[in-house]
């Protein structure tokens, strides 16, 4: 499955190259052009209809960074993107997209004083482990400054529907949007698929995307939070996993625009796509950034609910994936009759 | 004109954000005889252009219009020689009088990352319709508690004392008048110098170094030396703007970093051993290894900065202007940042001008193309 | 004053429009200015732009203000037929317990929370909405989850030429652009309005507003906080327009402000001055950085308690803006 192939690859932000080449080599027979552009967008286009959508999903994920090697052989890492110093110390990561082993160790709880054990560990204070025993070691292995990390989560499925793995924030979108562009073509439409950059780090690629396509509409194809566990606040919870794709109220980073918003609704109702809405109106996504390119371009989110993003090991239901990719077909025929078209 | 002499030039002109005319005016006349064009563009950036051998490019066409390519193929970059633009912001951080009190005392607010920790007492200058020296007013330790003087005066309770009547006061200085810590430029040890605002005349004087060494080296592409507006306050409108004039192949954020000294270890680098060059999403990293390989070539040293997210340089706004721009960053160390009292090391700056010039001299299409299209493994 | 400037601003502000969903609030600006310009459109962002064609090669002047209003949306319904709010813009939870809102499609609602919840607890997870459902399904029927609602209540003058209403910020500087439009006259210059959307969620419509349109400088007409109300607030009605030198995230463009300032000076027209520290509100920095580069000033009116249902602004400030704005552009060479 395309999504554990997504899912295992590594690309932080800035360094989204094997989600790149695994999505160009999963794609290349099904389009009918694919170029990159100056910030590492991999972009594509099938059709040549009348009117453009851009489908959008980013490549990277959140992570690390090497930022210091220190004389004894440890790495200290820096963050890339937004991550909870609660869900990192304990993990093993991979250190380059040449997955060299390491561990993120913390001092044994036995020598930790009793304010020590009640305090979060900061990442400041949290070193990778290579079994280094110098610098000198270290740099052998090729390891330099600004390196990715990753955590290291091989995918599985904990049955038959639901499975785990790592970033799938946004990996799940990349599933979604690859899925679209393997299947039909719509004639009615210039079809661009946006596999974006450094979104996790403020939404950047999608910006130079949408400017350069410059198309009649942007759908941003996300996976979101879902928080719906035992004693969070029904407020807190996002959205459901397993109760399919979530479309966006609104966030951060921008108000949907209504016309989208409504031509995605009415494509789940009509066609008894089970959705939900994302119950929270904070985060950002690309089709924000999106928005404001050029005079404006109308744009929405749907999303793939996971539980545990932004952590090492989320989760998700194919159903909801399956229904994200159902979604957006039947919304893709409605966007061919021409509304958008400027 | 030495390094040192253009860079106490270049800092005894006053500057805070949103009133960086005089620099932009300073920047074009002393850099006249290094570029082929300059201008003064509508928010108040500075735009030099050193044309590359056999180029025909002007200033006259800026902002460049909407390109009309349909995108869906690579290899299709528009005609003309490839643009190189360095850009160092000329704007710098300072205060901004909020309202005269009775007795002409001044309230101020500061405009971009003031150090709160130093203002008080500290000596500043109210740039009204003269300039008008100033002291930010304290209360003596005597009727001070020890509690008081462990805490630290918010800036809206701190007020600038000019010495003069009210009256006068008021005829000098209007509301929005900018504060700045007093010009003072002072030569240290070993080709060290410091004062106020080297963030980023360091940087500014960096793009300087860089026009003489293109006087003498051959290069095809044009460069654009650009001196930012807005960078240390209100979301980079300068470098984005130039950059969606100029519209560059290349942009290099020309900016400082933090210096090692006692208590600042981490995350800083050394004085005088060269410029740092970034990696991280806002660097391209096709860019950063050219960068690396250059310094190398020329023995230039230099550190890897590791900047995982926001760079805090006008490259994170350059980065996303248009289409994408193939971006880097260079950084000259400086300790004591957003003080009057920072201090670098012209050999770093120096070693980064080099390095800038280098690199346009390097620089060619089949590059360009490369960085479009470098993103496979 | 004349007389359309109320009335025009009576029906502004009755008219439901918050951020995103400006569309009833577009059709009327464009209704109400089509007689005083050239050419009418909306952008794709949903900007209305209205402009008054100059000579070929005239300069272009963008007037700006956005056309929404904060509001809230209804993001869950409780089984007791409860709707649950998330804000969009600048409410505060506090401000709205009692008030009665209007949904989209004229349902009216009441905000409400659990009775002795204390306003330091007060956020919108502790509000709902109530329109008198007895279920989740009764109340999803009349408001659907992504719809919004704006507070109701409309406009009342109040002695000495204050008016009082919701939605003051930013229905007052859509009227001020009218009167500038209807009574401008001949002047050197190509002025193009702006009415864009989503002013009130940060810097949204202008960038996109200002792409489209290409200007050499920018005029946003927008609102400050007025005393009292606010121990940083720095103007205060009836004492003019005010001249926002610096916010939270924007710096004025220097030159064109010192040009303002110079107009009001000669025309003998009030204009105080704000400079704040931390509030940041509206599209001026999102236009100064668009399509290479614009010179922004922002103007805007003192408002007293914004963000609340009892807004309250001064007729005279209306006017004075109105008026300055007209004199700025006659000198627009």
């Amino acid at each position: 499955m395309l999504l554990e192939k997504l899912s295992n690859a590594c690309g932080v932000s800035g360094w989204e190259d094997e989600v790149r080449d695994l999505l160009r080599r999963e794609l290349q027979r099904h389009v009918d052009a694919i170029w990159t552009d100056p910030l590492g967008n991999l972009l594509v286009r099938k059709g040549s209809g009348p009117v453009k959508v851009m489908l959008d999903a980013h490549m990277d994920e959140v992570g690390f960074c090497v930022g210091a090697i220190t004389p004894e052989g440890y790495l200290k890492l820096k963050k890339i993107g937004g991550l909870d110093d609660r869900v990192l110390p304990g993990r093993e990561v991979w250190v380059t997209q040449r997955r060299i082993p390491g561990v993120l160790g913390v001092k044994a709880w036995h020598l930790c004083s009793s304010e020590e054990r009640r305090k979060v560990i900061p990442l400041s204070e949290m070193y990778v482990d290579l079994g280094c025993r110098s610098r000198a070691e270290v740099e052998a292995l090729g390891i330099e400054l600004g390196d990715p990390v990753y955590f290291a989560t091989t995918f599985e499925y904990f049955s038959d529907r639901v499975v785990k793995g790592k970033a799938f924030d946004d990996r799940a979108g990349c599933a979604v949007l690859a899925a679209v562009l393997q299947g039909e073509a719509y004639p009615g439409l210039t079809l661009y698929g946006a596999f974006t950059v450094q979104e996790e780090v403020g939404l950047r690629g999608a910006q130079a995307a949408a400017y350069q396509l410059n198309p009649d509409l942007v759908v941003a194809l996300e996976g979101t939070g879902s928080a719906a566990g035992p004693g969070v606040d029904p407020a807190d919870t996002i959205t459901n996993m397993g109760e399919g794709p979530a479309i966006s109220l609104m966030d951060a980073s921008g108000i949907p625009n209504r016309k989208v918003f409504e031509l995605l609704v009415a494509a789940a109702r009509e066609n008894g796509i089970r959705h939900q809405f994302r119950r929270f109106t904070g985060g950002g996504t690309d089709a924000g950034a999106a928005a404001l390119q050029r005079a404006g371009i109308p744009a929405c989110t749907v999303s793939v609910p996971c539980r545990y993003i932004h952590t090492g090991a989320a989760l998700l239901h194919l159903d909801d994936l399956e229904g994200a990719v159902a979604l957006i077909r039947h919304f893709l025929r409605k966007v061919e009759k021409g509304e958008f078209r400027r | 004109m030495d390094l040192a002499s253009h860079l106490e030039n270049l800092v005894a002109v006053s500057s805070i954000t949103g009133r960086e005319a005089a620099v932009a005016a300073y920047l074009q006349s002393a850099w006249a005889p290094l570029v082929d064009e300059c201008r003064v563009d509508a928010l108040g950036n500075y735009i030099g252009l050193k044309r590359g051998e056999g180029s025909e490019t002007t200033l006259q066409d800026l902002p460049r219009p909407e390109p009309g390519n349909l995108p869906g193929a690579s290899g299709s970059r528009r005609p003309g020689p490839v643009r190189v633009m360095a850009a160092a912001h000329i704007d710098s951080i300072g205060g901004m009088v909020t309202a005269i009190e009775p007795g002409g005392f001044l309230r101020f607010t500061t405009v971009g990352g003031v150090d709160r920790r130093l203002l008080m007492a500290q000596e500043v200058e109210v740039h009204g319709r003269r300039v008008v020296p100033g002291l930010v007013g304290s209360k003596p330790p005597h009727v001070t508690t020890a509690q008081e003087r462990n805490r630290l005066v918010p800036v809206e309770e701190l007020y600038i004392d000019t010495g003069l009547p009210e009256e006068e006061v008021r005829a000098l200085v209007p509301l929005g008048a900018p504060v700045l810590p007093r010009f003072r430029f002072r030569r240290l040890q070993n080709g060290r110098c410091s004062s106020r605002y080297l963030d980023n005349r360091a940087g500014v004087a960096a793009l300087w170094v860089a026009l003489q060494e293109l006087q003498r080296l051959r290069h095809r592409a044009d460069f654009y030396a650009v001196g930012t507006v807005g960078e240390e306050f209100g979301g980079l409108p300068g470098a984005i703007a130039a950059t969606f004039a100029i519209e560059p192949d290349i942009a290099i954020a020309v900016d400082v970093t933090f210096a090692k000294h006692p208590g600042s270890e981490e995350d800083s680098f050394p004085l005088g051993e060269g410029p740092t060059i970034g990696v991280g999403p806002n660097c391209t990293p096709r860019l950063t290894r050219l960068l690396r390989e250059i310094a190398e070539d020329l023995g230039i040293g230099y550190a890897l900065e590791v900047l995982p997210g926001n760079s805090g340089t006008d490259a994170w706004g350059m980065q996303v202007v248009r289409g994408g721009v193939a971006t880097g960053i260079v950084s000259i160390p400086l300790r004591y940042m957003h003080t009057p009292v920072e201090t670098v090391d012209l050999a770093d700056i120096r070693a980064a001008g080099r390095l800038l010039a280098h690199l346009v001299s390097r620089v060619d299409a089949a590059l360009v193309e490369e960085l479009s299209c470098c993103w496979k493994s | 004053m004349n007389n359309t400037l109320p009335e025009r601003l009576q029906r502004l502000v009755s008219l439901w429009g918050p951020a995103g969903r400006e569309h009833r609030v577009a059709g009327a600006l464009e209704e109400m200015i089509r007689s005083f310009v050239d050419e009418v459109r909306t952008d794709p962002f949903g900007n209305l732009i209205a402009v008054r064609r100059g000579a070929p090669g005239s300069r272009r002047v963008m007037l700006a203000a956005h056309m929404d209003t904060a509001g809230a949306l209804a993001v869950e319904a409780t089984p007791e037929g409860m709707i649950r709010l998330a804000p969009v813009g600048d409410w505060k939870a506090v401000h709205l317990i009692g008030q009665r809102v209007v949904w989209e499609n004229g349902t009216v609602g009441v905000i409400q929370c659990e009775p002795g919840t204390d306003p330091k607890d007060l956020d919108f997870r502790k509000l709902w909405c109530d329109i008198g459902a007895g279920s989740r399904d009764e109340a999803l029927e009349r408001v659907s989850l992504g719809e919004m609602c704006t507070l109701a209540a409309g406009l009342q003058a109040m002695g000495d030429g204050i008016v009082v209403g919701a939605g003051l910020d930013n229905r007052a500087g859509c009227a001020v652009l009218l009167e500038v439009a209807e009574r401008l006259g001949p002047v050197p210059c190509e002025v193009i309005f702006a009415f864009t959307g989503q002013g009130s969620v940060g810097a949204r419509g202008g960038g996109p507003a200002a792409y489209g349109v290409r200007p050499d400088a920018a005029l946003v007409v927008d609102t400050a906080p007025a005393a009292p109300g606010g121990s940083k607030a720095q103007v205060r009605l009836g004492q003019g327009p005010a001249l926002r030198l610096k916010d939270g995230a924007f710096m004025a463009h220097f030159e064109l402000s010192q040009r303002v300032r110079q107009v009001a000076e000669e025309a003998g027209l009030p204009l105080q001055t704000e400079i704040s520290p931390d509030r940041n509100h509206g599209d001026a920095r999102a236009i100064a950085a668009a399509a290479g580069g614009v010179p922004t000033a922002v103007l805007d009116l003192p408002v007293r308690y914004l963000g609340t249902a009892g807004e309250m602004a001064h007729w005279k400030d209306l006017t004075a803006l109105a008026d300055l704005l007209r004199k700025v552009l006659q000198q627009f060479g």
